[in-house]
């Protein structure tokens, strides 16, 4: 329990500090947002063609609104979060990878949708952007890693059951004595 | 209770609206332990350029004994002294996630819970406030007021760090946390296992492995 909190607490420390060094931000955070708005932009460009990306910018050419992905909102934290619990906790690195390789595209996918939501409710009502780019996405993707999170755990869980010897019954050597 | 962790979920989305209201309706009252905090650390002297913490409908103002010093383009009167305003709901709505994750578990002590893990993220969201609050003095208000301040470079550093942290992780991963360990029985439900019990079970075998290959003393 010591260990999994530490462990968690420093390796979450230190990526966060990693990304908001001025090396972390050139080589990794900015050429990672700049992707992420590009990519959106393309996926929303199929339905909305006005939809384009400059920078880390999203922006429609129909009516000039634009939201720029900041820190915290380009979901690097959240991978963060859950690259974290997940090497702190105790299991194999094959199990490790998988895990981390399936909760990094849901916490990602899910971000996806975040902008594109953002996006568009920023054009209907500025109250409405404000809630929920400040309080419930916040909410909602941490939600998404602790879900993540618990399922990796289950999946680990089951897998260290199926890999122990039944306790009775399929066993080769008696467990009570046996009179000859 | 929710007993597949889709169900759950579906149930704390139909409790975030509802409960996100209450929160923000209740936040003066809500963030009242957080003033009654701040301002004892200001009637303490800490930090000593803080005058006095006074809560405003969001959040905090903290009034310092600072001059504003000369900035391009503003002229203060001689007396004037800088202060600054914190919007606390940014680092505190937390609470209301902690919430509408209690109330989506029903558990039977769920008022208990409630009240408990309000007062757990009490500290973390002080510890925000403050961060932020010198992050504007400090770090935003100027070199001349940094320099009355006479801080070093490494604790304007931890605030800067300090300020982001707040900001990006910690309101949302404290609240998830507190939660998980009032609802320890709850969460073994869907795991299929205790997972407080499974870190502690692969501590004691750590410790039993490393007892097992380290050689005992032997006397002479």
């Amino acid at each position: 329990m010591v260990r999994f909190l530490t462990l968690f607490l420093v390796i979450q420390g230190v990526l966060f500090g990693a990304q908001l060094h001025p090396l972390g931000q050139e080589y990794f955070v900015m050429p990672w947002t700049t992707g992420l708005a590009h990519f959106c932009a393309q996926l929303v460009a199929m339905v909305d063609p006005s939809t384009v990306a400059n920078g880390k910018i999203l922006r429609s050419t129909a009516n000039g609104f634009a939201v720029s992905i900041e820190a915290g909102c380009n979901g690097i934290e959240a991978t963060m979060v859950l690259l974290a619990a997940i090497l702190a906790f105790p299991s194999t690195w094959k199990q490790k990878a998988w895990g981390l390789g399936l909760g990094f595209i849901a916490v990602q996918g899910l971000n996806v949708v975040r902008i594109i939501s953002l996006f568009y409710l920023g054009q209907w009502n500025m109250t409405a952007f404000e809630w929920a780019h400040l309080y419930i996405w916040q909410a909602l993707i941490m939600l998404d890693v602790l879900i993540v999170w618990l399922i990796w755990v289950r999946r680990i869980n089951r897998s260290a059951r199926n890999a122990q010897p039944p306790e009775d019954g399929g066993s080769m050597t008696p467990t009570t004595p046996v009179a000859a | 209770m929710p007993s597949t962790i889709g169900r759950f979920f579906l149930r704390i989305l139909a409790w975030v609206p509802p409960v996100f209201l209450a929160w923000y309706v209740l936040v003066p009252l809500l963030h009242w332990p957080i003033r009654w905090f701040l301002s004892g650390m200001a009637l303490l002297g800490v930090p000593e350029f803080v005058t006095s913490v006074q809560q405003t409908l969001h959040g905090f103002e903290f009034l310092t004994n600072l001059a504003p010093g000369v900035t391009p383009g503003q002229v203060f009167r001689a007396d004037a002294t800088v202060s600054t305003e914190v919007d606390a709901r940014l680092y505190s709505y937390g609470t209301a996630l902690m919430a509408a994750l209690t109330l989506a578990a029903w558990h039977p002590q769920r008022w208990r819970n409630l009240w408990y893990g309000w007062l757990a993220l009490l500290p973390f969201q002080m510890l925000a406030v403050f961060a932020v609050g010198m992050k504007q003095i400090l770090l935003n208000s100027g070199p001349a007021v940094r320099e009355q301040a006479e801080w070093a470079q490494w604790q304007l550093e931890t605030i800067a760090y300090l300020y982001q942290f707040s900001t990006l992780i910690m309101p949302p991963v404290t609240a998830l946390a507190v939660w998980f360990v009032l609802h320890r029985k709850f969460v073994e439900k869907f795991v299929g296992a205790d997972v407080i019990g499974m870190l502690r079970a692969a501590d004691a075998e750590r410790k039993a492995a490393h007892a097992a290959a380290t050689p005992k003393p032997k006397r002479p």
